[in-house]
């Protein structure tokens, strides 16, 4: 009788044990950011490696915010993010509702295309994306970054029209029979139904701008419309790297991310498991 | 106040005038026939303006100076300075104004001067400069200089030589890079020697005695100089008498000299361990010109660097006892001894710059005027001659010594390479292998060679 | 009647497609006409400024005689076939243990996926610090251990698994589809195997991984997609290896993470070749696009095999 008893606490404790380790694991680079941003710098670079600071500072972050224009960078990637999100959470919804709650030939077809363009390799199309761009004079501005949210993103596509599919056609049809075109039933009863998988998409959308890179590193020019993205890449490429700074700017980075992650957790992982498992 | 009205309209007029007039001897190339054209039309809409403008409001035409976009790649200290100079300019003009911008990234450069967006000037090193006329992103100053008989000669031979692409000129040269060699006094002692080396076989010897390891067997002083990465593929290489390209810039990995470099560096790390030596390498790497860079905290030895090192020790109130020397030739050539890397940091206008008078105005004056105050602040030396003597940059710590070097005139040149990156990217990888230990020197050249063959 | 019928279709039609036009419109700007210049500009030679020029098809012979290529490719194949199973037994194992019930597990899921949200940019930067030869927190916790950590960015033995490493701290997202899996795992099965004597390792073989089997293949062959666009990492790193007048090769020591998409952008950006690198671009679309079709069958055939959901 004991013997299994003890075998169920040892296995509880490895297990737990198991579990502290791999979290210890994952959460370590953010404690090294976290403590390097409040090192001085020599302290940075002193064998042997403590893991924490000396002496706890905070100049680090007025120091990086006065070495970028950090600031400024912020409200570039702040209002990218902005109009980026209201482009998504305006279109997406539309074309899911024609995919999932309008019965045309052309539904499944587009849906096929839309689960394709997610395979598209992005430097396949980044160098014309860039010729077009530089021809009509639009590198160095925002629109090449923001204009292609307002026509929909495959993945927010996909979860949106998955969404939909779960509403009863009932509901579509009732109205429909009360004279209602497609227009009143997206306005009336669609849209007012979707506002779960919004929050989704929207937080979706403000993450993919907010953490963007690959565009604005092609497309912007000039370092003050430089995102916080690029600022820091380029602030770290630079000559001679003063670590501990570069962690509290990339710790300031990362925060809202992190607030709205712990904010709207359930959202990711409803989001994740749905378009994951059925696309 | 009317004074200023008037001196205005004067100003748009002569800018109207010149600007018609040459686009009327600009005839050579189509291309810039037309450019020529397009600018006489901007000019004289402008002046236009001008004459419309000017009378009602003058506050508005003083402040109508043409805009000039200045991009330059430095950053931090060495950006104030540039805007120092770029102050300085606006100050002692009042036809343009220059706007200057940091941007180090050589992609956001490329992608921006063949746009409408183009900066009016860069400011980069030379090897880039040549590459991107190569290219055909930049506007020629040869016919700028031609057409002006802008006097040349104040500029030394090497680096006028440094920023021609098929012999014509296509920038202004601002400031010299060479390299020697600085060493560490009290290690050189405390090895045993009282003179620095004057061959790389003396200078091998001096390195392994001088090289000193910690308690774990990590690299404490480095004594043989591999780090920089820069400097190991150049002027350790050059003190040979080896040379990576040809007179044709047609690439030549198996130089005799480059491969008895490659095979003392190999040497060295047989000697005391390629890994341990890539681990104080990277860190160097990371520290490179902060407080914590090696040769300021007294654990390299030798350190081949630029002119810049001694103000830089200054600032961080390094306690190391340096000197300077020549690079070391080798005993069966000691006349190798010197041979350095000649580059400039290069002042150019690309062809698609919107305001190329100006732009041609502030070129002049940047390598000119201009060139004391980026010299003195950033450490570097300079192109024009007539600076070698200048008091106050004979007073900056090592430059003497730079300048005694400069004036020999026997600096290695970069290639003529439309595809030098490229070429670069494929060296550096080459050398990783040799210091892997993967390949020997000999078998790693020998495929670069085949490599590298079709490159322009 | 039947007229009626059609005439309702045509009008479902014309309202499906304007609802869909946003979407159509961007897939002809941003996808269709991007395919179709770079297949004409992988047949020409230009530079960001010059107009292209046709060239027949030097690119693919420029192309098939770099040995640059191979290089990069075989690189890429590496993170596809060696990063991919790497992530997905990682994932598998965080999701075993996150589908548990205990106390903090909230928590603990959290810790696991948070990671996956954090900006690319951000994130590289931490490991690059985390990754030097004698500050990073790497090699002190081996050295820790009595461990001599390598250089892992700098010696090229090392690179790629420093990026197989940076690649499990990023599966939050594998990890929440295979738990999403593994809760749809009817909890019958379980107990019937548990009153037929199966132990934990037996059910899991027997029991989960079959159950769960077509997400994780699905998974495994997305994954090896992606890593054939592995991009935004390298690119940090390499640019942060350099330094202004660094001498690191653009790939990383010897290379040895230069990852086909960035031999693409180098090509494109830096040596001004955009003809080469469009040519470059369609072969990788190509291969993309023969994964994909693969994905799409083997993942019907394991649902069918599994059978079907």
């Amino acid at each position: 009788m004991k013997r299994p008893v003890m075998m169920k606490k040892v296995k509880k404790a490895a297990f737990f044990i198991l579990v502290v380790l791999l979290v210890i694991v994952y959460v370590s680079p953010f404690m090294v950011m976290l403590l390097t941003a409040f090192k001085t710098n020599s302290d940075a670079f002193t064998i042997p490696v403590k893991l924490l600071p000396r002496r706890w500072v905070t100049e680090n972050f007025p120091a990086a915010f006065a070495a970028i224009p950090y600031f400024r960078y912020m409200g570039n990637t702040i209002f990218i993010t902005a109009l980026s999100v209201c482009g998504q959470l305006l279109v997406t919804p539309i074309v899911a509702y024609s995919l999932a709650k309008i019965q045309w030939k052309g539904a499944d077809i587009i849906s096929g295309l839309i689960m394709a363009t997610m395979m598209i390799p992005i430097t396949v199309t980044m160098v014309p994306l860039y010729k077009i761009y530089s021809q009509l004079g639009l590198t160095n501005t925002y629109v090449p970054l923001i204009l292609p949210t307002f026509f929909g993103k495959a993945f927010y596509i996909v979860i949106a029209r998955q969404f939909f599919k779960g509403v009863p056609d009932s509901l579509i049809e009732a109205a429909k029979i009360d004279g209602a075109n497609h227009f009143t039933c997206y306005g009336r009863i669609a849209l007012p139904l979707c506002k779960p998988v919004l929050t989704t998409i929207g937080i979706y959308a403000f993450l993919d701008a907010w953490s963007d890179y690959l565009y604005p590193m092609i497309f912007i020019t000039k370092p003050d419309k430089y995102t916080l993205s690029l600022g820091l890449q380029q602030y770290m490429s630079e000559f001679s790297v003063d670590w501990a700074r570069l962690m509290a700017a990339a710790l300031v980075f990362v925060l809202p991310v992190i607030v709205c992650f712990a904010v709207f957790q359930k959202n990711f992982v409803e989001g994740i498991a749905t378009s994951g498992l059925k696309a | 106040m009317k004074k200023k009205i008037v001196s205005c309209v004067l100003t748009f007029a002569m800018a109207a005038a010149a600007l018609s007039g040459c686009g009327g001897s600009q005839s050579s190339t189509a291309s810039q026939a037309s450019s020529g054209a397009a600018q006489t039309e901007a000019a004289q809409t402008e002046a236009a303006q001008a004459e419309t403008e000017a009378p009602a409001e003058s506050e508005e035409a003083a402040g109508d100076a043409e805009t000039i976009t200045f991009w330059y790649n430095n950053t931090g200290d060495e950006a104030k300075i540039y805007e120092d100079a770029i102050a300085a300019y606006n100050a002692s003009q009042s036809k343009y104004k220059v706007e200057g911008l940091s941007v180090t990234d050589a992609q956001k450069i490329i992608v921006a001067m063949s746009s409408n967006e183009a900066p009016d000037v860069i400011k980069h090193g030379n090897q880039t400069v040549i590459q991107y006329a190569k290219n055909g992103l930049l506007e020629s100053i040869q016919d700028l200089v031609d057409q002006e008989g802008f006097d040349t000669s104040i500029y030394s031979d090497q680096s006028l030589e440094a920023n021609k692409a098929d012999g014509q000129l296509c920038a202004l040269p601002l400031s010299a890079y060479t390299i020697q060699m600085y060493y560490n006094k009290t290690l050189l002692e405390e090895a045993g020697y009282s003179e620095p080396p004057e061959t790389m076989e003396e200078m091998y010897e001096m390195a392994v005695k001088g090289t000193k390891l910690d308690a774990d067997g990590n690299i404490d002083v480095l004594g043989y100089p591999l780090f920089p990465y820069a400097s190991a593929r150049q002027e350790l290489i050059y003190g040979f008498g080896g040379r990576w390209w040809d007179e044709n810039s047609k690439p030549t990995p198996e130089n005799s000299g480059v491969l008895d470099s490659l095979n003392m560096n190999v040497a060295y790390r047989n000697e005391f361990g390629g890994e341990t030596l890539n681990a104080f390498i990277g860190t160097a790497n990371t520290n490179r010109y902060t407080e914590q860079d090696m040769f300021f905290q007294g654990k390299q030895m030798f350190r081949l660097d630029g002119s810049w090192l001694p103000t830089m020790m200054k600032n961080f109130n390094s306690t190391v006892d340096w000197g300077i020397t020549l690079i070391p030739g080798t005993e069966a050539h000691p006349e190798y001894r010197g041979s350095s890397r000649y580059e400039t940091d290069s002042v150019a206008i690309p062809a698609m710059a919107e305001h190329k008078e100006g732009a041609w105005d502030f070129v002049k004056w940047l390598c000119g005027d201009g060139a004391k105050i980026i010299d003195l602040g950033t450490g570097n030396l300079p192109a024009l001659k007539a600076l070698y003597d200048d008091s106050e940059i004979m007073a900056v710590p090592g430059f003497p010594e730079f300048i005694d070097a400069l004036k020999e005139e026997k600096g290695v040149q970069y290639p003529q390479m439309a595809d030098f990156d490229e070429y670069m990217n494929l060296v550096n990888a080459a050398l990783d292998v040799v210091y892997a230990g993967k390949q020997t020197p000999e078998e790693a050249m020998a495929d670069l060679a085949a490599q590298s063959a079709g490159l322009q | 009647m039947r007229r009626r019928k059609t005439r309702r279709e045509q009008k479902e039609f014309l309202y499906g497609l304007l609802f869909a036009m946003p979407w159509i419109i961007g897939f002809l700007a941003f996808s269709v006409y991007p395919l179709c210049s770079s297949l004409y500009y992988s047949f020409t030679k230009f530079n960001a400024v010059t107009t292209p020029q046709w060239v027949g098809l030097d690119n693919f012979r420029d192309i098939f005689s770099d040995p640059l290529i191979w290089k990069s490719l075989r690189n890429t194949l590496f993170m596809a076939f060696v990063s991919t199973p790497v992530n997905l037994m990682v994932a598998l194992l965080l999701a075993c243990i996150v589908v548990k019930s205990f106390r903090g597990r909230g928590l603990v899921r959290t810790a696991f996926f948070l990671p996956s949200v954090i900006p690319m940019v951000a994130a590289t930067m931490v490991w690059i610090w985390m990754f030097d030869p004698t500050y990073g927190y790497i090699n002190n916790v081996l050295g820790f251990f009595g461990i001599s950590g390598p250089s892992w960015l700098l010696d090229s033995r090392y690179t790629k698994w420093a990026l197989v490493l940076m690649g499990t701290w990023n599966t939050g997202t594998t990890m929440l589809v295979c738990m999403a899996a593994l809760q749809s795992v009817p909890l019958s099965y379980y107990e019937s195997a548990e009153i037929d004597g199966a132990g934990a390792v037996k059910r899991f073989f027997y029991i989960t991984l079959p159950c769960v089997a077509h997400v994780i293949v699905y998974q495994a062959i997305l994954s090896i997609i992606n890593a054939f666009q592995y991009f935004q990492q390298v690119y940090i790193i390499v640019t942060a290896n350099a330094g202004v007048r660094g001498g690191s090769a653009a790939g990383g020591p010897e290379n040895s993470i230069l990852m086909y998409p960035l031999y693409i952008f180098h090509n494109a950006f830096t040596y001004l070749k955009m003809g080469k690198a469009s040519a470059m671009a369609w072969l990788l679309f190509i291969v993309v696009a023969v994964l994909t079709v693969i994905m799409t069958k083997v993942t019907k055939k394991v649902t069918e095999d599994a059978g079907g959901e």
